[in-house]
């Protein structure tokens, strides 16, 4: 399946990529959704649903937008117009406290990983477990430890440390384990191996890879990197003029005659 | 053949003339644009100053209360700022009899230094120089720290997690503020006044205690609220209130504003401090216009 703008906006949150895996239980939905930012047109009403346990990774050209869809799904923004729903709850208009309880099954690793840099780097993973849950100091240390072997690092070694004393591929994993430590249910990567050596960034998709797998949580990742979306996407949505002008398996991207397309990915 | 005229340079020209007339034909209405949008922007972002304090403000009595981040910011404001409070509270005592002494010598009216250094420090000096400084050292650390964590995505994260940024980050800064600057204000008053004894002592030849009981006159003249507070003392002591809340929601709203990098964190720092100043050396008139309205007259 590979659709054309119009084709994409009628049949987005109908039908799925083939090779698409999970049930087909829509986890996050936009419909219209448009954002200006004075008087930039960023979003145009896109489209989009997300089915569970499955990765959705946007790519477009830098400015196009797909760093604002994440900001929108977690409402860090709230569109002109459209709808966000999230786990079958429309977000845009709730409350702060109703939008903290849909945050906290919300996951985000942040381009540059976002760090709290006064937290060593247990603090850092051990936050989201303070702020959500009330465990003891033991239990926490217990799935700080956790959540950092399943992003190999050693808790010994780094979890007195502070962030500015890790390397970018470092606090990159502290990201992603800060991310995961309260076992979210969405998993949201804005730009993972930007900024990072090729040999970092394949060891980066690997682990995003494994945590698919072993965590089965439902990822939209957003990359300019074309190799990185083919890698991990269950499906692909490119980002175009501030809507989606394809959306379909990496498969269906190879097989893809759209001119514009096949600039993007093959050069 | 007029010259030029091969290269498309009369072309050029006839352009850029047609462009520059089009633009002063248009000058009123792109002028009247700018200021709609310039006022338009300075309206919005006083809402928004007011919005921050408001959410502040009211987040003092909701649970979770970050008692560690407020002990911390106590210690960053009032500890932190101890030094530079000390010093400049001596020098300005000090300076202060000083100056004073040269016309007061001209009609023999050194007795009363301890007066005159006794009423300005407690009166203006102490609350006043006390909340510059401290707008200088901490507001322009806050917005630095608030920024530099906006620019980096950190606030994002909090927000993401599930922290409201504004109980975490802003009110403890306002408390620890609304504490601490009071506090400092009672050290730069008694240094202050230590700073004019120690010229008026050593250098005016004044005895300690006439220089003390002028100081202790000066406050007692005014009158006592409760029967034991000099006025001039709770006068001295309910700006630094208002000034500690200048201090943190300035620092905390230009922290929270900062776009663009490390040179957005440059900008937010350099425009909290001015407009804190400003607005201290503001509210200082009205404040005192309301004070000398409601306990001296």
């Amino acid at each position: 399946m590979a659709a054309s703008v119009d084709e994409t906006r009628v049949a987005a949150g109908v039908r799925r990529g083939e090779g698409a895996e999970g049930d087909e239980r829509v986890l996050i939905a936009l419909r219209g959704v448009a954002l200006s930012f004075d008087t930039t047109e960023v979003l145009r009403g896109i489209d989009l649903d997300v089915y569970e346990r499955e990765t959705v990774v946007v790519v477009g050209p830098s400015g196009a937008g797909k760093s604002t869809i994440l900001k929108i799904i977690l409402r860090l923004l709230i569109p002109d117009a459209g709808e966000v729903v999230v786990e079958g709850r429309e977000i845009t208009r709730m409350s702060f406290e109703q939008i903290l309880e849909v945050r906290r099954k919300i996951g985000m690793v942040f381009q540059e990983a976002a760090l709290f840099d006064s937290l060593s780097v247990y603090e850092n993973v051990a936050y989201p477990l303070r702020e959500h849950m009330r465990l003891r100091e033991g239990d926490v240390e217990a799935r700080v430890r956790h959540a950092l072997e399943r992003v190999d690092l050693d808790f010994d070694e780094l979890g007195d440390r502070l962030p500015a004393e890790l390397s970018g591929g470092q606090k990159k994993r502290v990201g992603i384990a800060r991310a995961i430590v309260h076992e979210p249910e969405i998993l949201l990567f804005d730009e993972p191996t930007a900024a990072l050596d090729p040999v970092t960034s394949a060891t980066i998709v690997e682990l995003i890879q494994r945590l698919q797998a072993g965590l089965e949580v439902t990822g939209v990742v957003v990359t300019h990197d074309v190799r990185v979306a083919s890698r991990i996407a269950t499906r692909i949505a490119m980002l175009r003029d501030g809507r989606i002008a394809f959306l379909g398996t990496p498969e269906e991207v190879r097989r893809s005659d759209d001119s514009y397309v096949r600039l993007f990915f093959f050069g | 053949m007029r010259i030029g005229a091969n290269f498309g340079i009369q072309g050029d020209l006839r352009m850029a003339r047609e462009h520059a007339q089009a633009r002063e034909a248009a000058f009123p209405d792109r002028l009247w644009e700018l200021v709609d949008a310039t006022l338009k922007r300075w309206v919005l972002g006083v809402q928004e100053y007011f919005v921050l304090t408001g959410k502040a403000f009211r987040a003092i009595f909701a649970r979770p209360f970050y008692w560690r981040d407020t002990l911390q910011q106590m210690d960053v404001i009032g500890v932190g700022s101890l030094g530079i409070v000390l010093l400049t509270g001596l020098f300005t005592g000090m300076v202060l009899a000083l100056q004073s002494s040269i016309e007061m010598k001209k009609f023999g009216a050194l007795i009363y230094i301890g007066r005159l250094v006794g009423a300005s420090a407690v009166r203006e000096l102490g609350p006043v120089l006390t909340s510059l400084m401290v707008a200088g050292r901490v507001g322009s650390g806050m917005a630095a720290q608030l920024g530099s964590m906006k620019v980096t995505e950190q606030i994002d994260a909090l927000t993401v997690i599930g922290t409201d940024p504004v109980k975490k980050l802003v009110t403890p800064r306002l408390v620890a503020a609304l504490i601490m600057v009071p506090v400092l204000t009672v050290i730069m008053d008694v240094v202050a006044i230590l700073g004019g004894l120690l010229i008026s002592v050593l250098k005016l030849g004044l005895t300690a205690d006439l220089y003390l009981r002028g100081v202790y006159q000066t406050l007692a003249q005014s009158g006592f609220v409760l029967g034991y507070l000099p006025k001039d003392v709770v006068s001295g002591l309910v700006k630094p209130f208002f000034f500690g809340a200048i201090i943190a929601m300035t620092g905390c709203y230009f922290g929270f504003q900062t776009r663009g990098g490390t040179e957005g964190v440059g900008i937010s720092t350099t425009r909290a401090v001015v407009l804190a100043s400003i607005l201290i050396l503001a509210t200082d008139y009205f404040l005192t216009q309301i004070l000398v309205t409601i306990l001296f007259e």
